[in-house]
């Protein structure tokens, strides 16, 4: 798999506070990677660190597969867009001057493209309007477009939708969602809107006090969190000879612990599991959510949103 | 980088803040211009150029801040741009900010009081101390670059860099002050005699040369003249000093005059006012200052772009 970016034990102390603590992650080529944490977890953190807007203080990262002490990352950057934070833009110009000026300094020739990425973005009937008077949604849009110029490969979005409203919202996600599809520009955004990321993320990275304490993709996670059946037996390799039989889908998780993906009747499988001499000791029904799922990566108290 | 310099330059000088600043400066070279033309004022004031001055701070503070405050400075870096180039950017377009500012104030300055002053000076004086002036504020450029670099905050950065160059005047000042303090200074009295004899009462004046109170010595002379020297303010004052009537051309017209009463005074005769040595210095051997203060503001840079490169950029 081709991957865009890759961290190696990245980390980024400020004094005593460790904001980034070895964080290993890869983006692959083509995916929305969603990064998850809470308020304070390290996700705009890293993201600087890629941008270089920081220097990290242990640890590696390479764009590109150029690592980021080479002198040739400055053009590997040139392939990226982001916006962190805050939308990057003059508030004094018009959403049209603001992508002159981005062109200017990426050399752009001609400002043949301004009109299309306007377009993209759905600012096209903003004419002369400052970008002091754009609402917030428009402004996020605005910064996206900038970081769009130069037509990039590799998109970094920081909290983008935070502040929106439900139908800023949806714009942004439909954005992000075209230019993954029909432009194939990868995607990190990070974000602690839960319910939104897992309407864009094809791989997550799960951040908790500076620690990536998981990474996975959305296939597996959707696997993780779906309905199914916790079982606590005395053997799983009779549980499994058992559920092969009866031709379910199931995870061993422990020795003891498994899930079953399947409605299953409690007295057929007690019946089946006696005649492999094995136990049923417990059964409970899972309905795990993103929230929950990443709850118990992180333990509580966290204040991940899943409006 | 050259394509960072002119999209740099584009927007400074296309913007309002620019505009505004350029009319005041021009404002003040009129108005001292006529004044000069006019009064009785018999030097060629620094005025229109504290004001170009003025003007830049206001001018580099809020274009600099709004970099950071808009966060346009991370599609820069992110761009590729270096902090070192930003960095060197931002000092290219200020310095050339203020040469246009130096010209807006200086120029119409010139014209209107041009007949004054080529009837009180000679061209070669007069071109020497506008070098001086437009050197002063280049070199402070340099400083207020420095500042709102570092603090990155346009209500801060105006802040520092007002409370930097009160600063550099006052120290000025004061160095100059304590630098022209007399190294001798004679003492007179006299007294009445009585002579009982003769019943007559007899004047006897006495003058001694005695070491003067507030002389500055070394080696604290040195730090202190090393300080005056680095100071870019310094060149604006030396400039002043340099076409004013007041303290030289009518006192002491020319060098050896000047070197001629400083032996008198040494040798204990006629009256010590100034330290001749800093006059001197101060009048002919500021044309070097400008390289003094020049080697500072450079080290100063470095130190700038070494702190900016260190520092994160939220």
């Amino acid at each position: 798999m081709e991957y865009v970016l890759k961290t190696n034990t990245l980390s980024k102390r400020y004094r005593k506070f460790t904001a980034l603590d070895e964080v290993s992650l890869s983006v692959p080529k083509g995916s929305v990677y969603g990064l998850v944490g809470r308020n304070g977890a390290g996700k705009t953190t890293l993201m600087r660190v890629i941008c270089g807007l920081q220097e990290p203080t242990g640890g590696s990262y390479s764009i590109y597969g150029v690592e980021n002490g080479s002198r040739s990352i400055a053009a590997s950057r040139k392939r990226m867009g982001a916006v962190i934070e805050k939308p990057a833009i003059y508030l004094g110009m018009s959403a049209r001057q603001n992508l002159k000026v981005q062109y200017s300094l990426l050399g752009l020739p001609s400002d043949e493209g301004i009109d299309q990425l306007l377009e993209l973005v759905g600012l096209t009937d903003t004419g002369k309007k400052k970008a002091r008077s754009f609402s917030l949604g428009m402004k996020q849009r605005l910064g996206i477009a900038v970081a769009l110029a130069g037509s990039p490969d590799f998109l970094l979005l920081d909290e983008p939708i935070n502040g929106l409203d439900p139908q800023g919202i949806v714009e942004i996600r439909e954005l992000i969602l075209k230019l993954n599809r029909e432009h194939s520009i990868t995607v990190l955004i990070s974000s602690h809107i839960l319910s939104e990321l897992s309407l864009l993320a094809t791989h997550y990275g799960f951040v908790d006090k500076g620690r990536l304490v998981k990474e996975i993709s959305a296939e597996d996670l959707e696997r993780q969190v779906r309905k199914c059946m916790k079982v606590s037996v005395s053997d799983t390799k009779a549980l499994t000879r058992v559920l092969d039989r009866q031709g379910c889908e199931y995870e061993i998780i422990s020795d003891k612990d498994a899930k079953i993906y399947a409605r299953i009747p409690i007295t057929q499988l007690t019946t089946s599991l006696l005649e492999e001499d094995c136990e049923l000791l417990t059964v409970s029904e899972a309905d795990e959510s993103l929230e929950s799922y990443f709850i118990d990566l992180v333990g509580g108290g966290t204040d991940v949103k899943t409006d | 980088m050259l394509r960072l310099t002119k999209v740099t330059m584009r927007l400074r000088f296309g913007s309002l803040m620019f505009a505004v600043s350029c009319i005041a400066s021009a404002a003040a070279g009129i108005l001292m211009g006529i004044i000069i033309s006019q009064g009785d004022q018999d030097e060629l004031s620094a005025a229109p150029f504290t004001a170009a001055g003025i003007c830049l701070i206001f001018s580099v503070c809020f274009s600099v801040g709004t970099e950071f405050s808009n966060g346009t400075v991370r599609n820069k870096l992110i761009q590729g741009y270096t902090k070192t180039q930003f960095y060197l950017v931002q000092l290219v377009t200020a310095l050339t900010e203020a040469l246009i500012l130096c010209l807006c104030a200086g120029v119409p300055y010139i014209l209107i009081g041009w007949n004054r002053f080529f009837s009180l000076f000679d061209t070669e004086l007069l071109v020497k101390s506008l070098v001086l002036m437009a050197a002063g504020v280049l070199l402070s450029t340099a400083i207020i670059v420095f500042l709102c670099i570092s603090v990155r905050n346009t209500a801060y950065a105006l802040i520092v860099c007002a409370g930097a160059l009160f600063l550099l005047f006052t120290v000025s000042n004061s160095l100059d002050s304590a630098l022209t303090h007399p190294e001798y200074s004679k003492e007179s009295g006299g007294e009445i005699e009585y002579d009982p004899e003769t019943e007559t009462e007899t004047e006897i004046t006495w003058e001694k040369v005695v070491p003067g109170k507030y002389y500055v010595k070394e080696p604290r002379r040195t730090v202190y003249t090393i300080l005056w020297k680095i100071d870019p303010i310094t060149c604006l004052r030396a400039a002043q000093d340099m076409v004013s009537c007041r303290d030289w051309r009518e006192q002491h017209f020319t060098v050896e005059q000047n070197k001629a009463l400083l032996d008198k005074d040494r040798a204990g005769e006629g009256k010590y006012l100034w330290d001749i040595d800093h006059l001197e210095d101060r009048l002919f051997g500021s044309i070097y200052y400008p390289i003094w203060s020049g080697l500072t503001v450079l080290v100063l840079t470095g130190i700038g772009i070494l702190i900016f490169r260190k520092r994160n950029i939220s």
